[in-house]
């Protein structure tokens, strides 16, 4: 190895800062795992061996792969529309988004439920113009947690889309125009090759960000909707179970940084060779 | 070489006979909200021609060429490639294809995917496309670098990426807007060679778009020059050069010597002009007819004209002027003189470095004359002061 340069050191004390405040965690939830009470893997067995518990982290994993596919088809078109307008158009929207941010989740949690509940705003006016039969109740259920996380996912799909989409040369659509591309076969063949590295962030911000959350999950869902986050803060805040809460925390992290290396390899094809 | 010649064949035996113009324009106008930018323009190019427009940033020459590649829609008039007309119809449905200045190559291709690209979409089969990608490559001198991505190419070789992609496609016509604007001159001169290569060998119509005059006069068969939406004068670069029919084209290629007059009497095959400060020239007839009694600029080209001491005889039937060098300058393969007439004109002299040195009796402040072979001198329209 090369000896370190100044600078190089000098960053040390942060790294260390950041060791601390995420490696040692993480370290500290896997050690646990298999200490409390000391037992090796049992508490894993119990957990792969549990088909209750293994619903709850296959429910988990596809909820997050909704809202991921959710936030993505809303996300794209306001992406790409503040990518292709003026620079002042492109900072209103990206400011509005970016506001929605400023709101605490807890907040938003509530307004969803007054507006979706069943004498929610929603179904109120439904009703007052006549369409009694479109009611319905989108709160305590799988469509709740769907609709309130999809709502905190799509920021966190827009800001890398813009980001990728702004970058990329409009010049390439008129050069696949004059090859004889239809406008279709250019969007899929041109223009999602290009901006896979913004499509890949995106995706893996809010599956990851989804698939562990706990406050939404538990607001808008309903007793058939548990999610793994609220699992594992039961396990270890109500029932004191810190060796199967922790097993259960490790295999969520796992999933999700299995999701990570997929998604970072599957985006580099796109960016393989651009510069 | 076999698949050149191949390729060669088949773009002629797909381009039937040649000689009828095969990109017409007519008439044609475009505005861009106020601003008018090509004005009531008409174009006729034959098949297989290598065309160039030519002028100054701002002339209308892209936008002329981005309205045959269908990327701007005419305000007014028509287009019509082979006698069709297109006026309206989108790029991907016109059988013509652009070089783009930047070379808007696809980064995430590889150089063999991209050009096959335009073969793809038309659903030519697996065989053939590969078939034609490598005649392709051969034919721009590439074929070793079929496997890379186009950023791991130089700027030379993502142009010839960029031409072989075109020409794969055997269009009718090939649209190239600056394709070697971002070169550096060595290379520039070296391409332009090359793509003047290329055109003889596939046969196809080039229309070449370019501020380069250097550029254009040595690759282009027919050149168009164009100044505000208009095409000034086309022709061939000895046409423009030695004949050039306005003030501007006298210009904008090459360097003009031009002193403002009026068309007198003619006499026969030359034509007396008078200048303004009341010198006596002579222009061939045929040039001065249609300016006659009006006011004109003659002018002669600088390698035309020879300088020599103020009190040596001239020949008989010259046009002669006199005057004082400002400046004498040794430039290698020629010398170059600046003169000032009586008339007040700077005028440039070029002669050939014949002796070795610039003579001492036509160094600064000589009383000198310069004179020209009428036969060599062109007329325009004289413009007004703001562009003289």
């Amino acid at each position: 190895m090369r000896p370190m340069l100044r600078v190089e050191k000098l960053l040390l004390p942060a790294l260390g800062l950041v060791a601390l405040a995420f490696v040692y965690p993480a370290a500290e939830l896997l050690g646990r795992s298999f200490t409390e009470p000391p037992g090796g893997f049992s508490h894993y067995q119990d957990v792969f061996g549990s088909s209750s518990l293994m619903t709850i982290v296959g429910r988990s994993a596809l909820t997050a792969a909704l809202v991921m596919a959710v936030s993505l088809l809303l996300g794209f078109p306001v992406a790409w529309l503040a990518a292709n307008s003026s620079p002042r158009v492109a900072k209103l929207i990206l400011g509005v988004v970016a506001a929605s941010l400023f709101v605490s989740v807890i907040v938003r949690g509530y307004s969803w439920l007054a507006i979706l509940d069943r004498n929610g705003v929603l179904n109120t006016v439904l009703g007052a113009i006549g369409l009694e039969s479109m009611q319905r109740t989108l709160v305590h259920n799988r469509a709740g947690v769907v609709i309130g996380m999809s709502q905190y996912g799509i920021p966190f799909m827009i800001l890398p889309l813009y980001d990728v989409m702004s970058r990329f040369d409009n010049r390439l659509l008129a050069a696949s125009a004059n090859l004889g591309a239809r406008q279709w076969t250019t969007f899929w063949r041109v223009y999602v090759p290009l901006i896979l590295p913004g499509i890949g962030a995106g995706c893996t911000i809010v599956f990851i960000a989804t698939l562990g959350y706990y406050v939404l999950p538990s607001i808008l869902g309903g007793p058939g909707d548990v999610m793994i986050g609220e699992l594992i803060a039961d396990k270890i805040q109500t029932t004191g179970d810190w060796g199967q809460g922790t097993a259960l925390a490790s295999v969520l992290l796992a999933v999700a940084l299995l999701f990570f290396v997929a998604f970072y390899r599957f985006s580099l094809r796109g960016r393989e060779g651009s510069s | 070489m076999v698949a050149n010649q191949s390729l060669t064949a088949d773009a002629v035996r797909e381009s039937g006979v040649g000689g009828e113009p095969d990109i017409r324009l007519e008439r044609v106008t475009k505005r861009f909200g106020d601003v008018l930018v090509i004005d009531d323009l008409d174009l006729e190019i034959e098949r297989g021609a290598f065309y160039a427009l030519l002028g100054p940033s701002g002339c209308g020459k892209t936008t002329t060429l981005r309205m045959i590649g269908g990327f701007e829609l005419p305000t007014a008039g028509r287009v019509l490639l082979g006698g069709t007309e297109v006026t309206n119809a989108p790029p991907h449905k016109r059988d013509v294809n652009t070089v783009f200045q930047s070379y808007a190559l696809f980064p995430h291709l590889t150089i063999e995917k991209n050009v096959a690209f335009g073969l793809e979409r038309k659903g030519v089969g697996k065989a053939e496309t590969r078939r034609r990608v490598a005649e392709a490559l051969e034919t721009v001198q590439l074929p070793h670098l079929a496997k890379r991505k186009p950023a791991q190419l130089s700027g030379g070789q993502q142009q010839r990426v960029a031409l072989a992609r075109a020409l794969v496609n055997r269009p009718r016509a090939l649209l190239l807007d600056e394709p070697l604007g971002a070169l550096d001159l060595r290379l520039r001169r070296q391409l332009q060679l090359e793509l003047k290569r290329i055109q003889q060998e596939v046969g196809i119509t080039f229309i070449h778009v370019t501020h380069d005059q250097e550029e254009a006069m040595s690759m282009a068969d027919t050149i168009a020059v164009m100044n505000r939406g208009r095409i000034e004068q086309a022709g061939t670069a000895t046409d423009l050069y030695e004949r050039p029919r306005t003030e501007f084209v006298a210009k904008f290629l090459g360097v003009s010597n031009l002193v403002r007059g009026t068309v007198g009497q003619a006499n026969g095959e030359l034509s007396a002009v008078t200048t303004h400060d009341g010198a006596t020239l002579h222009a061939p007839t045929n040039r001065c007819a249609e300016h006659a009694g009006g006011a004109v600029s003659v002018g002669v080209r600088p390698e035309k004209v020879k300088l020599t001491p103020a009190e040596q005889p001239t020949p008989d039937g010259a046009n002669v002027l006199r005057g004082q060098v400002v400046l004498s300058s040794f430039l290698g393969v020629s010398l170059q003189y600046v003169v000032r007439t009586a008339g007040g004109e700077e005028l440039i002299v070029l002669a050939q470095n014949a002796d070795g040195s610039l003579p001492e009796s036509l160094g600064a402040g000589r009383e000198v004359q310069l004179t020209w072979d009428p036969r060599h001198t062109f007329v325009v329209a004289a413009e007004d002061g703001a562009r003289a």
